[in-house]
């Protein structure tokens, strides 16, 4: 699978749903079977961390190694099928005017910033962490 | 699940296709791992999911547990990357 440069056709003007979403913040929305979610980069070089999981049951989540293995194929563009852990087809992309998506490289965390700055780095701010409140909200555990 | 395959081989080409290579590993080979954790360890044998025979033929393997502690990390030190330098001494102050 190349790169794959796929124009959308859907028009942003008549989406029923438009947020910006700040620097440094996290967003958490369920999407339904057959929706389509563009994600736009406003600035460019974005690197927007993103976690699928089935709606209905999260222990069901996106799997990196199913959807690179099914594909045959380390890089996301157009056409690639998001697995889960399930072994089921979460969503595709549909469209890409980016060409290549990375799936490897993981999300920063305290613990890895870390080894990637230093131990006095910890405490500071990290994908991870940011992720944290909306998925794990006060009162509700991993 | 993001485990490791030892003895597998997968190269990425140009375009990022996987390709998994047959024959990496011959009879005899070994791979020795040296703990700087107190770590559990699991291990399975199955085929390698991009290994292209169609026959489910996993193989035996033998384990060895080597009871005596290397004295060689100190002396291999430098040549680690920072990042993992960083990391031996996020470790050691986990065991002081």
């Amino acid at each position: 699978m190349s790169a794959s440069i796929v124009a959308s056709r859907l028009d942003p003007a008549k989406a029923g749903y438009d947020y910006v979403l700040p620097a440094g913040e996290a967003w958490i929305k369920a999407v339904s079977k057959g929706q389509v979610f563009r994600i736009l980069d406003l600035e460019g070089n974005q690197a927007v961390d993103t976690l699928f999981y089935n709606a209905a049951d999260p222990t069901e989540r996106y799997d990196a190694n199913v959807t690179i293995r099914s594909q045959g194929n380390i890089y996301l563009t157009t056409g690639s099928k998001l697995m889960s852990n399930e072994g089921n087809v979460l969503l595709t992309i549909v469209a890409d005017t980016c060409g290549r998506h990375d799936t490897l490289g993981g999300a920063c965390a305290a613990e890895s910033n870390s080894v990637r700055y230093a131990l006095d780095k910890r405490h500071m701010h990290s994908c991870r962490e940011q992720l944290s409140p909306v998925l794990w909200p006060s009162g509700t555990t991993a | 699940m993001a485990n490791i395959n030892f003895f597998s081989k997968v190269t990425v080409g140009e375009r990022g296709e996987m390709q998994f290579q047959p024959g990496n590993s011959t009879a005899g080979d070994s791979v020795e791992l040296r703990f700087e954790m107190n770590t559990l360890v699991v291990l399975s044998t199955s085929p390698h999911p991009l290994d292209p025979n169609p026959v489910y033929a996993p193989k035996a393997l033998a384990t060895y547990r080597v009871a005596f502690r290397s004295a060689g990390r100190g002396r291999l030190l430098p040549q680690f990357p920072p990042e993992n330098r960083r990391g031996f001494y996020n470790t050691e102050i986990l065991f002081r």
